[in-house]
C-alpha cells in the first residue's frame, strides 16, 4: 500500500515537472523570436481551458490505470527477487557439499524448503504451473540423490550416514551437482519467464 | 548400519508406526498418519519406516494398506513414494 502511494506520487510528481518544463519552454519561445513559431501575445479561454481539461484527463488516466501496472510491475520484481534468493540457497548447498559431507537435518530439510517457497512464488500463477511441476520432479529427484541409504549396509554405498553427516561418494557428488545446476537453470528460465510476462 | 540420528525411520516405526499399526489392525480401524508440518523427509527415513513394516515387522503389504491412510498436502507426491515402498519391500520379501 505504501509503495502503490509512493508510485502514485512519483507519477504526479513528474507530470507536474513535465507541466513546468512545458510551460518554461512556451516563455523561452514568447522572449526568443525563432521563425515559424508564433506565440499568441493573448491565451484566449477556451485554449487555457483546453489545456486545463486535457491535463485533468492524462491525470486521471494516470492515477486510474497505471496503479495496477505499477502493482503488477512490483509483483513481478518480487517474485524475482525470491527466486534469486533460491538460487543462492542452491549455491550454498552446492559449496556445503564439496567436500561430500552436509549436516542431516540441513540436507532432509532443504527440498521441502526450496519447494515450499516455490509453491508460495509461482503456485499463484497457472502461467507457471508447468516449471512449478518441472521443478517440484526435479526436487524429488534431487532428495533422493541426497538421502537415500541403502537399506541394507554396503561399505562403499554413495550415500552414508556418519557421525549425524550424510557422507557421498565422489560420482554421488557430481550427480548431486548436476542435479543443482539443472535446478538452478530451470528457476533462471522461470526468472526470465516472469520478468517477460 | 549406522541409525541416522535419534530421529531415525527405523526409531520412529518402532516406537510409534508399529505399535499404532499394531493396535489398529487388531481393532480392525484405520492409522491415518499426516506427513505435513515437519522440515522435511530423507527418502530412507520414510522407507524404512514404511517398508520396514513388512521387512521387520513381518507385516504383509495387504494388512498395511487396509489398515493406513497417508496424507500429505504439502507434498503429496510422498503418499506414492509409500506406496511404492511398500510394494518393493513386498517383493523383495517375496
Amino acid at each position: 500500500m505504501v509503495q502503490l502511494a509512493m508510485v502514485t506520487l512519483n507519477r504526479l510528481f513528474r507530470l507536474v515537472l513535465l507541466t513546468l518544463v512545458i510551460v518554461s519552454l512556451a516563455i523561452v519561445l514568447k522572449m526568443t523570436d525563432i521563425p515559424h513559431i508564433k506565440i499568441e501575445p493573448v491565451i484566449s479561454p477556451t485554449h487555457a481551458l483546453s489545456i486545463v481539461v486535457t491535463a485533468a484527463f492524462a491525470i486521471g488516466i494516470s492515477l486510474l490505470f497505471e496503479p495496477s501496472r505499477s502493482k503488477n510491475s512490483s509483483e513481478k520484481t518480487l517474485k524475482i527477487e525470491r527466486l534469486k534468493t533460491l538460487i543462492e540457497s542452491i549455491d550454498k548447498l552446492q559449496s556445503e557439499i564439496a567436500d561430500g559431507r552436509a549436516s542431516l537435518y540441513y540436507v532432509n530439510s532443504f527440498t521441502k524448503g526450496i519447494e515450499t517457497k516455490l509453491r508460495l512464488i509461482l503456485g499463484t500463477e497457472p502461467a507457471l504451473n508447468k516449471e512449478l511441476e518441472n521443478l517440484q520432479k526435479e526436487l524429488r529427484g534431487l532428495n533422493n540423490l541426497l538421502t537415500s541409504t541403502p537399506a541394507d549396509p554396503i561399505k562403499d554405498a554413495d550415500v552414508k550416514v556418519v557421525k549425524g553427516q550424510y557422507n557421498y561418494s565422489t560420482s554421488r557428488i557430481a550427480e548431486i551437482n548436476h542435479s543443482l545446476e539443472s535446478i538452478s537453470n530451470s528457476i533462471f528460465s522461470t526468472q526470465l519467464k516472469i520478468n517477460a510476462g | 548400519m549406522e541409525i541416522e540420528g535419534k530421529f531415525s525411520g527405523e526409531v520412529f516405526r518402532k516406537e510409534y508406526l508399529y505399535p499404532k499399526l499394531r493396535a489398529c489392525i487388531e481393532n480392525d480401524s484405520k492409522l491415518v498418519i499426516v506427513l505435513d508440518g515437519t522440515a522435511g523427509y530423507g527418502t530412507s527415513f520414510l522407507e524404512e519406516a514404511f517398508g520396514g513394516l513388512i521387512r521387520h515387522n513381518n507385516l504383509t503389504h495387504a494388512e498395511i494398506m487396509s489398515h493406513i491412510s497417508v496424507v500429505s498436502e504439502e507434498q503429496p507426491y510422498l503418499v506414492d513414494d509409500i506406496n511404492d515402498y511398500l510394494a518393493d519391500a513386498e517383493i523383495t520379501e517375496d
